[in-house]
């Protein structure tokens, strides 16, 4: 048994091992299964991050054809999986990302790992634009089998970024078309950026500092704004720059820098031709003789300095106050408005005249002219207007010159024609008295006679009229004045009166007595014979005449009344004035050259005197005057002393 | 009683009264019949209507103006034969021009001495000076 107990041994032995060869085998296997399952675990764990990666997987053979791409890379593309895998890599681009894809790919075969930009070529067309991280891939030998790429779609970004860029192209483009200078400055006053029309101004830069660049000056400028814009914000002025002798508008504004840092944005703005627009606009209008104003919502928006004057006002106070108010008199005030909206519209087309009173309370007159205008965007009126107060003023005294000198020539006209009717007269019939003496009548001899005394008599009328009324005028007259008995005075002028027209009725009216008068008596005397002879001139045969006299007050008061024709009450003064005669039908045949009652008018107002008329038409006239009578001669009449 | 001297009469025609009755007077004086009036055109009417030899002018009317009367005178073929001596104011250089050359015989100058007139009148009339 020695034989089979050894086989069973060895069976036994054989099955021990063969169990213990079962046991290894399966614990090897069950660390196998583990080692199995860790790495199936891993590859699920690797495969779930393929799957789920923002970056897309690509792997392509050695002949570049597609192994391997995540659904990331595909959905890129715009393909599914498997349309990708087997494809090659070539198919997925342009005719130009070709050629840069083989380049790659030979440094890839070298063993040189590529990170670089690429664009490929979505399913639809369009680009997709990506960022690569592509390596090699080695077998157990090194040999190259492959590429692994990760693969960023950076279409978006670039789709920003070349917005972004188009944006600041066109904005450089901007600052560098606009005519106005635009440069930044930072802290240390160097110029980050100048544009084109900045340079054109003041020449390239050359790294130089603002304060240099701009105004040649070693250090920063005093007046420097900069500094306090990084404290402040905007600042806005206007200043001359001596280095291109123009006036700029300057804006300063503080930009904030990429970095986080302040930098200043400035403006130039070249307004030297507005500077002497607005230069030459104040001269015109601060010395313009003509006054210039703007009104706008019923008040006054501008006034130039001639306004002011005319007005006696201030700006300050002008320019709260209502244009109407200085309108003078008050009750005006619509008719100027209304001539204003007249020409406003169109349909007044001349200057038009009216007074304003000054704070001076002086009456001024103005001759204006509006016309509408726009004024900060809304409707304005622009007036101006002449001061011609002195002017109207000398037209009066031209016209009263004019008017003197008409009155002249025809005071001229009616002495002449007065003087030549008395020397017709004389000349006329002293010659037939000596050519046909003999043939002549005795009484034709006489009347001839007494028609050449009583024309020489009326010659001297005349020029004694004419002596007394230039003396008058130019106060030559001498007064020789006395005590006189006035009551005697015009007694006699009554009497005498009487014989030059007998047959008319002169009544007096005279007080019992009364005081001698300081008068130059045969000037007094003149008055009443012209006073007396006029009444009897303008009224009938049968009119009578009333002589009064009597003391009212401190005066001698005279007057004569007729029954006459009357003056129209517009004369009553006008009486007084030369050359006045009522019109000829009304007075045919009564001559006289009007001299008459304005020599009285003189005589009486050179004694202080007055002297007027009352009357009614067709019923008579009474003319009066008044003597001032003088206390120092205290003596009555009849010689009797007080 | 001056004798009548003449057929045809003269006319003055002058609107101051004085005047015209001084030189009526004269006129009379001298012989000749006398026709007078203020007024142009009444003037014209009398020279028309009578045998008039001459006419005593007044270049100043009132109405109808002297030169008026004169030009219908000198153009008028009814009436151009009669001679006309013309009026005027001393201050008329112009005027006594211009009358002669529309045709006036003569002119006097005012105020009127007689014998400048009876002169004037006696030479155009009579063809000689003072009678």
């Amino acid at each position: 048994m020695r034989g089979i107990a050894r086989t069973k041994k060895h069976l036994n032995d054989e099955l021990t091992r063969m169990r213990q060869r079962i046991a290894e085998l399966e614990a090897s296997e069950v660390r196998s299964r583990q080692v199995e399952e860790a790495l199936l675990e891993s590859q699920r764990k690797y495969r779930q991050f393929i799957e789920n990666a923002r970056e897309g997987l690509w792997a392509i053979d050695a002949e570049a054809r597609t192994t391997f791409v995540n659904p990331r890379m595909a959905e890129m593309l715009g393909y599914a999986v498997d349309e990708m895998v087997g494809e090659k890599l070539f198919s997925f681009m342009d005719d130009h990302g070709l050629e840069i894809a083989a380049r790659n790919l030979a440094h890839l075969r070298q063993g040189i790992r590529e990170q670089h930009e690429f664009e490929f070529l979505h399913k639809d067309g369009s680009r997709v634009y990506t960022s690569l991280d592509a390596s090699p891939i080695t077998n157990g030998n090194d040999e190259y089998v492959g590429v692994l790429a990760f693969v960023e779609d950076i279409t978006e970004r670039r789709r920003m970024e070349d917005a972004l860029r188009r944006e600041r192209d066109n904005l450089l483009r901007i600052l560098e078309t606009m005519v106005d200078g635009v440069c930044i400055i930072n802290r240390q006053y160097d110029i980050a950026y100048l544009n084109v029309a900045l340079e054109a101004e003041f020449g390239s830069p050359q790294g130089r500092k603002c304060y240099q660049y701009f105004h040649d000056r070693t250090d920063v400028c005093h007046w420097c704004k900069v500094g306090a814009i990084f404290a402040g914000g905007t600042v806005r002025g206007e200043a001359h720059y001596l280095k291109t002798q123009k006036t700029y508008e300057v804006v300063d504004t503080p930009l904030r820098s990429p970095d986080g840092g302040i930098l200043v944005l400035e403006i130039l703005r070249d307004i030297t031709e507005r500077k002497k627009a607005e230069e030459l606009f104040k001269t015109l209008s601060s010395n313009s003789p003509v006054g210039i104003y703007i009104v706008q919502d019923g008040k006054f928006r501008y006034v130039n300095p001639q306004v002011q004057k005319v007005l006696g006002c201030s700006e300050n106070e002008l320019l709260a106050a209502e244009p109407l108010n200085y309108i003078f008199p008050a009750e005006d005030r619509d008719v100027v408005r209304g001539k204003a909206l007249s020409m406003l519209r169109g349909k007044h087309g001349y200057p038009y005249e009216y007074e304003v009173i000054n704070k001076n309370g002086e009456v001024r007159r103005v001759m204006e002219t509006v016309t509408t205008i726009q004024y900060e965007g809304r409707r304005a009126t622009l007036g101006t207007f002449m001061d011609i107060t002195e002017y109207k003023q000398m037209e009066k005294k031209l016209f009263e010159y004019e008017e003197l000198n008409k009155l002249k020539s025809n005071l001229l006209s009616t002495v002449s024609h007065e003087l030549r009717t008395p020397l017709a007269i004389i000349k006329g019939y002293s010659t037939m008295l000596l050519n046909y003496y003999l043939k002549l009548r005795d009484e034709e001899k006489r009347r001839h006679l007494q028609s050449i005394d009583k024309a020489t008599d009326r010659l001297t009328e005349l020029v004694d009229c004419l002596l007394d009324m230039s003396r008058l005028e130019a106060g030559l007259l001498n007064l020789i004045k006395e005590p006189t008995p006035i009551l005697k005075l015009i007694k006699e002028s009554a009497a005498e009166a009487k014989l030059r027209a007998p047959g008319r009725e002169i009544e007096l009216k005279l007080p019992e007595r009364l005081s001698k008068i300081n008068i130059d008596a045969r000037r007094i005397r003149q008055v009443l014979d012209n006073l007396i002879d006029n009444a009897i001139k303008y009224s009938g045969e049968g009119a009578g005449i009333v002589v009064e006299a009597q003391q009212v007050g401190p005066e001698l008061q005279v007057s004569v009344a007729d029954q006459g024709i009357g003056i129209p009450g517009e004369d009553l003064e006008k009486v007084f004035e030369r050359m006045y005669r009522i019109e000829q039908r009304l007075t045919p045949g009564i001559g006289g050259v009007g001299l008459g009652l304005a020599i009285c008018k003189g005589l009486v107002e050179a004694h202080g005197g007055r002297i007027w008329v009352e009357s009614e038409m067709g019923k008579g006239s009474t003319f009066y005057f008044v003597l001032p009578m003088q206390s120092e001669a205290k003596v009555y009449e009849h010689g009797k002393k007080a | 009683m001056e004798k009548r001297r003449e057929e045809k009469a003269v006319l003055v025609i002058e609107d101051e009264i004085s005047v015209r009755y001084f030189a009526a007077r004269v006129l009379e004086l001298e012989g000749y019949p006398v026709l007078q009036t203020g007024d142009g055109d009444e003037g014209l009417r009398l020279a028309r209507e009578n045998e008039v030899a001459l006419v005593l002018l007044d270049l100043r009317l009132p109405g109808r103006d002297g030169f008026s009367v004169l030009q219908e005178i000198k153009s008028d073929p009814e009436l151009s034969s009669i001679h006309v001596i013309v009026f005027t104011a001393s201050a008329g250089l112009s005027q006594q021009e211009k009358a002669l050359q529309m045709g006036a015989a003569d002119y006097l100058v005012k105020p009127l001495s007689a014998s400048s007139l009876r002169e004037a009148i006696n030479r155009i009339l009579r063809g000689k000076g003072a009678g």
